[in-house]
Order: C-alpha cells, then sequence, then structure tokens
C-alpha cells in the first residue's frame, strides 16, 4: 500500500508545476506500483482540468455578454452556450481560447451575491400610498437601507434607524442616512422619536445640526435657508450657523425657526407633525384598502380557466388541518391537509398565511391526470436558506413527470421535472434562475412564478412579475399529477431519505396558484 | 436539426456538428491535456491546436461512431508532439507512465456541462479567502508563490488553502450530484 497523503502532495505539486526531479520519479513510482494511485491521478487530473475549464467559461461568458455591457437577463443553459461558443470559434477558424484573458475576476454577474452588509443603517418599516421621486432608488417595505438617499415625492414613511430611533417622513422629502444614529434632512418633515439607548441621533440640515438629547423632536426643512425645529418631548442640543442669541439648548414644548439667517422661537406644534398614531390608521387604511383590492381580484382569479389549485391562506386557525382549494373548477378531495405550520399574518396586515418552519411542515393535496404545461405561482416570504434544496412546491415523487420547484442554498430559484425514469442527474429537465433570494431579501414577500410550456418546449422564471431567466424543455414531458407538497418534499423511498438530508421551506406563503397551461408573461404580470 | 444548423450547406452543416460534439467533451479532453501538460497556458495552445485538427478532419469523422475515440487519438498526438518538442517548461511524466495511465483511463465522459454547472455554485460557498486562491490560481494562472505574494501569507498556507479548496469542490459537486439524482 502507498502513503495516499503523500500522493495527494505529489499531485498537487505536479499539478502547480513545483515537482522536483526526485519528487517526480517518486510520484512515477506510486504511479506504476499502483492501480489505485493511477486511478486517484486520473481523477485529479480530471477535475483540475474542470476548474480551469470552468474558469475559461466565466470569461468566455462575460466576452459574449452585449457589446453595451447590459446585464443579460436571459439565463441560456450552458449546452446551448457552448454552442454559441462553437458558432463563435468557427467562424474566426480559431479556439475561444485565445482571446486574451481577463486579468479581473468577472463582477457582472446577474444577481450578484450581497453579504450582510455593513453599509446599511436603517430599516424601511412602513411606507404609506409611497411615490419613489422618479430617477432615484426605491425600496419594500422591511428592506434593509444603505447610506445614500431617500427621495419621495409624496407619501410617508417609518425608518427604524439600527440605532433604535424611529424616524417618520413625510414627503415631499429627501433625506440622506449617514449612519445609523445621523442623518441629513434636505427637504422635508420629518419627527423623530429617540429612546435612550439612541441618545446623540442627529439629524443635519444645510445650517444646523439637530442633537437629540430626550425623547422626541420635529424638524422641518423646506428650503436652504428655512428650518424649523420642534421639541415635544426632552430636549435637543442646536449646533451649527445660529445667531449668537440663539439658545443652544432646547427644550419640551419649544420651537425655533430659522429663516434666511433670521431666528424666532415660538411654541412647539405637535399637530403640524405626524406622529405614530397618525402613522398606524393611515396604515391601517391602506391595509383595509389593499385587503379589498386583492379580495376582489382574489374571486376574480379562481374562475380562471385550467386553474387546478388555489390557496389563499385566508381565516386560517392553529391546529386547522383543512386548506380549502378555491380554484373555481377544483377536483372533488383536491383540499390541502396542513401538517404543523401555523397561520401567521401575510404580506400585509390583514392577509393571512401559512409559516413554515420546522423540517415536518408542509399542506398536502392531491390532483390526478396530466399535463403538458403547467404554471407554478405564489407569494412567498423567505426567512432562511438552511437547505440545499428549500422545496416551495413538489409533486409525484418518484414518477416520471414529477415536478420540484425549489430555491437552493445560493437564493437561485430551481424548477426540475423529471424527464426520464433512471435516477440520474440527467434524467432531469431543469431552469436554474440567478441568485434573487440574497440575505437581505429574507423576511419580505416576493411574487415567484414559473411556467413550463410543453408546447413551445420552455421554461421561465419570473420574479415579481418579470421574467428572470428562460431555457428549453428539450425533453417533452407529460406532467404528473399527483400527491403534491407545498413546502416540502416526500420521502417516500428510503434513498431519498439518505441524499441531502432535509428538504424543507423556512418562510411563508400567503397565496398559491397552480394552472394547467402555461399563463403569458402579462397573464403573470396581471397576477402580481 | 437546430436553428443554427439551418442555411448551412451539408459539409459546413458536419463541420459545425463536430464541432458542437468536440464542446460537449471538451472538458474531458482539456482534463486529458492537463494530465500530461500541467503548464495551463501550454495545455491552452494544444487544446486550440486540436479544435484547429478537429475542424480540419471534420470530414473524416463519421457521425455515429466514437467521437470520444476519435478525438481522444488527436490529443494524444498533439500532446505528444508539444512534449517532444520540448514545449512543456515543467516536469512531464515518463512515456512508460502515460502508457500506465492510458490503460487505466475510461473513455472520456461528455456532458462536462451539470458539473461545471454545480461547480459555479459550489464556488459560491467557498470561503472568500479560498474563493481568491482558486481564481488566481485557475483564472489567473498564477502559481502558487504568486499568490502568496498577491494574498500576502506563506506558499505553505496557500498550497493547503489550495488543496482543502480543491477537495472542497469535488465533494460538493458529487454531494449535488447525488442529490440531484432523486
Amino acid at each position: 500500500m502507498f502513503d495516499e497523503a503523500r500522493l495527494e502532495r505529489l499531485i498537487a505539486a505536479y499539478f502547480d508545476q513545483k515537482l522536483t526531479a526526485e519528487e517526480k520519479r517518486e510520484l512515477e513510482e506510486m504511479l506504476l506500483a499502483s492501480s489505485r494511485a493511477r486511478e486517484i491521478f486520473l481523477d485529479r487530473s480530471d477535475w483540475h482540468g474542470l476548474l480551469r475549464e470552468q474558469a475559461l467559461q466565466g470569461q468566455i461568458s462575460l466576452l459574449s455578454e452585449d457589446p453595451a455591457g447590459a446585464i443579460t437577463k436571459k439565463v441560456t443553459p450552458f449546452r446551448k452556450k457552448a454552442w454559441e461558443v462553437g458558432a463563435l470559434a468557427a467562424c474566426i477558424a480559431l479556439g475561444w481560447w485565445v482571446f486574451p484573458r481577463s486579468p479581473e475576476e468577472p463582477s457582472k454577474i446577474a444577481g450578484k451575491k450581497v453579504s450582510s452588509n455593513p453599509d446599511q443603517v436603517a430599516m424601511l418599516a412602513q411606507a404609506i400610498d409611497v411615490k419613489w421621486e422618479t430617477g432615484s432608488g426605491s425600496f419594500g417595505v422591511g428592506a434593509a437601507l444603505p447610506r445614500g438617499w431617500l427621495k419621495i415625492s409624496s407619501g410617508t414613511l417609518r425608518l427604524d434607524f439600527y440605532s433604535g430611533a424611529r424616524v417618520i417622513l413625510e414627503g415631499p422629502a429627501a433625506i440622506e442616512l449617514l449612519s445609523p444614529d445621523l442623518a441629513r434632512l434636505e427637504t422635508g418633515r420629518l419627527t423623530a422619536r429617540v429612546p435612550p439607548p439612541a441618545e446623540g441621533f442627529t439629524v443635519l440640515s444645510s445650517t444646523l445640526k439637530v442633537v437629540d438629547r430626550g425623547t422626541e423632536f420635529g424638524m422641518n426643512v423646506s428650503g436652504a435657508e428655512a428650518c424649523e425645529v420642534h421639541v415635544f418631548d426632552g430636549e435637543v442640543e442646536l449646533q451649527g450657523d445660529l445667531p449668537a442669541t440663539a439658545e443652544k439648548s432646547l427644550q419640551e414644548g419649544k420651537a425655533i425657526a430659522i429663516r434666511s439667517g433670521q431666528w424666532s422661537a415660538f411654541p412647539a406644534d405637535r399637530s403640524s407633525f405626524m406622529d405614530t398614531a397618525t402613522v398606524m390608521s393611515a396604515a391601517a387604511r391602506e391595509t383595509e384598502n389593499r385587503w379589498k383590492a386583492w379580495s376582489a381580484s382574489s374571486r376574480a382569479l379562481r374562475d380562471s380557466s385550467d386553474l387546478k389549485i388555489y390557496f389563499d391562506f385566508e381565516d386560517l386557525e392553529a391546529g386547522d388541518p383543512i386548506l380549502r382549494n378555491l380554484a373555481g373548477a377544483a377536483d372533488h378531495g383536491s383540499d390541502g391537509t396542513v401538517i404543523g405550520c401555523d397561520p401567521l399574518p401575510g404580506r400585509w396586515g390583514r392577509k393571512g398565511a401559512l409559516g413554515f418552519a420546522k423540517t415536518s411542515d408542509r399542506v398536502r393535496f392531491r390532483a390526478t391526470g396530466t399535463t403538458p404545461s403547467m404554471t407554478l405561482a405564489a407569494w412567498v416570504r423567505v426567512d432562511s436558506l438552511p437547505q440545499s434544496h428549500n422545496h416551495l412546491f413538489s409533486m409525484s415523487p418518484e414518477k416520471q413527470g414529477e415536478v420540484h420547484w425549489k430555491i437552493d442554498r445560493s437564493g437561485r430559484l430551481v424548477l426540475g421535472i423529471r424527464a426520464e425514469a433512471k435516477l440520474s442527474y440527467d434524467a432531469w429537465e431543469r431552469l436554474e434562475s440567478p441568485q434573487i433570494v440574497t440575505e437581505q431579501d429574507f423576511g419580505r414577500w416576493v411574487f415567484l412564478a414559473s411556467v413550463i410550456d410543453g408546447e413551445k418546449g420552455l421554461i421561465k422564471h419570473y420574479v415579481d412579475g418579470e421574467e428572470v431567466a428562460s431555457g428549453p424543455l428539450k425533453r417533452r414531458t407529460a406532467l404528473q399529477w399527483g400527491m403534491a407538497n407545498l413546502g416540502n418534499l416526500d420521502a417516500v423511498v428510503p434513498e431519498r431519505q439518505d441524499a441531502g438530508g432535509a428538504r424543507s421551506f423556512n418562510g411563508r406563503i400567503d397565496e398559491f396558484a397552480l394552472f394547467a397551461r402555461a399563463l403569458s408573461p402579462s397573464e403573470i404580470a396581471d397576477l402580481k | 436539426m437546430s436553428e443554427e444548423l439551418k442555411g448551412m450547406n451539408q459539409e459546413e452543416a458536419h463541420t459545425a456538428a463536430v464541432q458542437g460534439l468536440f464542446l460537449q467533451f471538451q472538458p474531458a479532453v482539456r482534463g486529458y491535456v492537463i494530465s500530461m501538460l500541467p503548464d495551463f497556458s501550454l495545455a491552452d495552445d494544444v487544446m486550440q491546436e486540436i479544435f484547429l485538427v478537429v475542424t480540419r478532419k471534420a470530414a473524416s469523422f463519421e457521425i455515429g461512431t466514437s467521437f470520444p475515440a476519435w478525438v481522444k487519438t488527436i490529443a494524444r498526438f498533439k500532446v505528444m508532439e508539444a512534449m517532444r518538442a520540448g514545449r512543456s517548461k515543467c516536469e512531464t511524466l515518463s512515456e512508460e507512465v502515460l502508457q500506465a495511465l492510458d490503460a487505466e483511463r475510461t473513455e472520456f465522459r461528455s456532458g462536462g456541462d451539470e458539473r461545471l454547472h454545480l461547480l459555479a455554485s459550489c464556488m459560491d460557498e467557498l470561503a472568500p479567502q479560498a474563493r481568491r486562491s482558486i481564481d488566481f490560481r485557475y483564472k489567473q494562472d498564477h502559481q502558487p508563490p504568486q499568490i502568496a505574494e498577491l494574498m500576502g501569507c506563506t506558499v505553505q498556507s496557500v498550497n493547503v488553502t489550495l488543496s482543502r479548496a480543491r477537495a472542497f469542490l469535488r465533494e460538493c459537486v458529487l454531494r449535488k450530484m447525488d442529490a440531484s439524482k432523486i
């Protein structure tokens, strides 16, 4: 027997081209003496080649991006890409490896992973009737806000700074977030409630620095030279370009105004600023309106043609075992059975959802027959991606035509269809999206849809109504209806239990629809 | 027939089909070449020469016969040619060892694309330091001493990082292939 660790070191040295003549003899002796050593050597060289191939592929895919440098959203499966490369190579009668190698890493990867970011300073807690200013960024409720500008032309935002300060911003407004306890208000009206741990929270205007020393103040900036500060509770400290006579410390109940260098004092006016209660009731009104609008469209959706399954997750009680299939033409016995799963709030206050947390949590249901095409759509809140495969949906395990819909650990949406009976990687038709869920998206609602078009031979993924990936369905397979799971996968054969561990989803689902046909892009956009 | 092949004459279409086959086997061919010529830039040159021969001789390949066997003959010839011309700057294995290895080797596998695909997602799971080492080594063709300099650490630790990262990627891809079988 030979020393395997030694062999591995010698092979690595050989591939890194630093083998001495003596080591080379040693490696050769090992290789000549043992078939096992040759096997290891061949396996390692295979992987070495694959890694190099992978590195070059990354570069060619950058080269084949469009000249404008725009990130192409379409994900072409590799075989197609290879073919394009082949065509390119044939055109110039040279292999693509003659392209100069870029010294830089590919940085333009669609949906590049964002790790937890020290640049984030606050969370967008509420957004009521907000219109974001055109040309500036916009954020969804629950988003982690990075340093930088927020500009709204109307509506109200509640920002929860990581320091603990809560700021209500009334539009039109422009605010620059600078750190967890510092912001610059360029224009607009804000109310800041600052609990003791966040004391020192500071808002700047062009002329003033307002440092909180107590609990609540309001500030209104209506131009470069015009600023008002009202103290509702506690005390604030004023610094900056102030007339000598101005108070440097402003007590509860007092306010000052500065206009074109002129300073005046007057009583604080609580009613001219939004308070939390007003925001809450405005939010409740908005929620109610949203629910009504959703409710109407949800009723209309139930009668859509070829809708097989529709769960709205409303009015669920803890321990309630039945989830009704509300599809107009629902098959008898296609209601869902809830296993585990707690009823939780959905994508806004009044909407219901089911939470999937335990590895056993799932909703099971059954449909019968086969279909050439299918559309899956769901409102989903991903709370984490703990498994290699986090299943949103799976159907007809172990059968040809089984369907898996899942998010992998790195946040890509994956659809898999078993096109052949055998148990191997190439038995599956699959489409993977670019990364669509990052750590920053945990806890946020997203509308996911995937379409299998058996007629056109296409698979597509949509996020929030927009196409993010598209690829061919090479083997047309009848999709098999059968025992299905939301949020999990049935382990019906022992081999499946061994491979890969749990496949449960962690998060919430508050609407799910399954159609026996391919919906068009505009139909998908309408579902949102 | 695929879209791309429409509108070509028969001979062009045949050549394109053979080139298409080559691309399917390319990862395996590269592994084969690199096993004998570890120097990436030399291996890249030889791959290019192989591709040119494949293109030139496409007419002599009959669709339906074993493409892997055909391309392996070409690859082996081109590698030997490069070795005899003394183009390799690093230690290469003796003819006797290469023959022993060849006897052990199974036929080239097509569809390295599955593994390449999984490799891409496994790369994302690497720790940043390991990822950088792998990129320096495989994308930019740096040797461990250069990588050590670029990363401000010892050559020894680069060697360790690289071999751990290689082992991790191998296991990760195999694990994913296993998981996708179900």
